[in-house]
């Protein structure tokens, strides 16, 4: 972790950033709890523990983001597999424009703050 | 589904149960998915590790998932206070009987009526926590600054009275034969004029002059009255030690026998005291 970063800046977003990226992770189709696990734990600079996706996966099937179809399996206990509703594909969108934009007015800060 | 070793099982076990603690705090997450996901999580996790797979394993694996209390945190799916309830309910080191008993002492200290009530619940909770550590073969650590307080209030009246009842006997046995118009009728006059120096040992109108004046005069019966109780209590302290250990535990664990030979030394030379000076007193 930087020194120079206050813990709480990165704290908030981190929180922030976590259910777009939950949501992008299952984009493109139906995606096991530990493998949108292994794809964010990858994310070296999101530095999340791997429990920390399952609460989100669980708060966004209650808001009806996600849905979730159960796989038994004859290796283990039944695997839960996670899609985008209808719903959970227009939030997405929303989020990912409303990113975007984000991202271009900090550049544009970021280009004045230099010139 | 990949079997675990007993001791794996029991981590997993404590871990899921923490699960669970950590979900049903957080209204807007269901509790069952949370513990369904973390089970298949580490299911797959062990998917490649030879059977029966071992605590270290396991371990590794949970390290990774991290704590519950963590993830809900880096989620931001706790407030401060479902996180202050948590730690409460769940360590560190399973504390929650430790900080019980101070709560308890807290409020007995606090509010009067709560006295009796708040300092025995404090003095069970206390002994449980005790119990509890002990069985888990753990040093008590910063716990016992939690726990110590309450037992405190309780072990050293009761280990005064156990070593100084025979004071309080002696004042009561003066008190019955004087006010007993019968047995002070009856009385020898030596007896008489014992029970009545005795009589004399108290806190009348809060003299300590004529308290200590009192005391100095009849101090060797009770010397003798204590020093022979010491010798008792010496010997069935360095005969049956287990007995005062389990009573006073934590405190003079495996210490009782010394501590025993030391009572037992002290009461003999109260005893020799008390026979000198009434040797004296009859010279």
């Amino acid at each position: 972790m930087n020194g120079t970063i206050p813990d709480n800046w990165f704290t908030q977003l981190r929180k922030g950033v976590l259910e777009l990226c939950v949501l992008k992770a299952v984009q493109s189709g139906r995606e096991y709890g530990y493998d949108i696990v292994r794809r964010l734990r990858e994310i070296r600079s999101l530095m999340i523990r791997e429990g920390t996706i399952y609460p989100i996966l669980s708060r966004l099937k209650v808001d009806g983001y996600l849905d979730v179809k159960v796989e038994e399996s004859t290796e283990g206990p039944p695997r839960k597999c996670y899609r985008l509703t209808a719903r959970g594909i227009r939030v997405l969108e929303s989020m990912d424009s409303h990113w975007s934009e984000l991202v271009d007015d900090i550049q544009a800060l970021h280009k004045e703050a230099r010139s | 589904m990949k079997k675990l070793a007993p001791d794996a099982n029991r981590l997993v076990d404590g871990y899921l149960r923490s699960v669970r603690m950590a979900a049903t705090q957080c209204p807007a997450i269901d509790p069952l998915d949370i513990e369904s996901d973390v089970r298949e999580h580490i299911q797959r996790a062990i998917e490649d590790s030879s059977e029966p797979v071992d605590a270290t394993r396991v371990s590794q694996i949970l390290e990774r998932l991290g704590s519950p209390l963590q993830w809900l945190r880096e989620g931001g799916e706790t407030t401060d206070w479902h996180r202050l309830a948590m730690r409460l309910r769940q360590g560190p080191e399973d504390w929650r009987l430790a900080y019980l008993s101070f709560a308890l002492l807290f409020a007995a200290m606090s509010f009067r009526p709560m006295l009796a009530a708040g300092v025995t619940g404090a003095f069970l909770a206390a002994r449980a926590a005790v119990s509890s550590i002990r069985l888990r073969a753990e040093p008590a650590g910063a716990q016992r600054w939690f726990v110590w307080p309450a037992l405190f209030m309780v072990y050293v009246p009761l280990a005064s009275m156990l070593l100084l009842w025979p004071i309080a006997a002696l004042r009561f046995l003066a008190d019955l034969a004087l006010d007993a118009e019968v047995l002070r009728a009856n009385l020898p006059p030596t007896l008489l004029g014992l029970a009545e120096r005795l009589y004399a040992v108290r806190l009348t109108g809060f003299d300590p002059v004529a308290t200590t004046r009192a005391l100095l005069n009849v101090g060797h019966y009770f010397s003798a009255a204590v020093g022979v109780w010491w010798m008792i209590v010496g010997l069935l302290l360095t005969t049956t030690p287990r007995v005062a250990e389990s009573l006073f535990r934590p405190f003079l664990d495996r210490q009782m026998r010394r501590v025993g030979g030391l009572i037992g030394v002290l009461g003999i030379l109260l005893l020799a005291f008390a026979l000198a000076r009434g040797l004296v007193k009859v010279i």
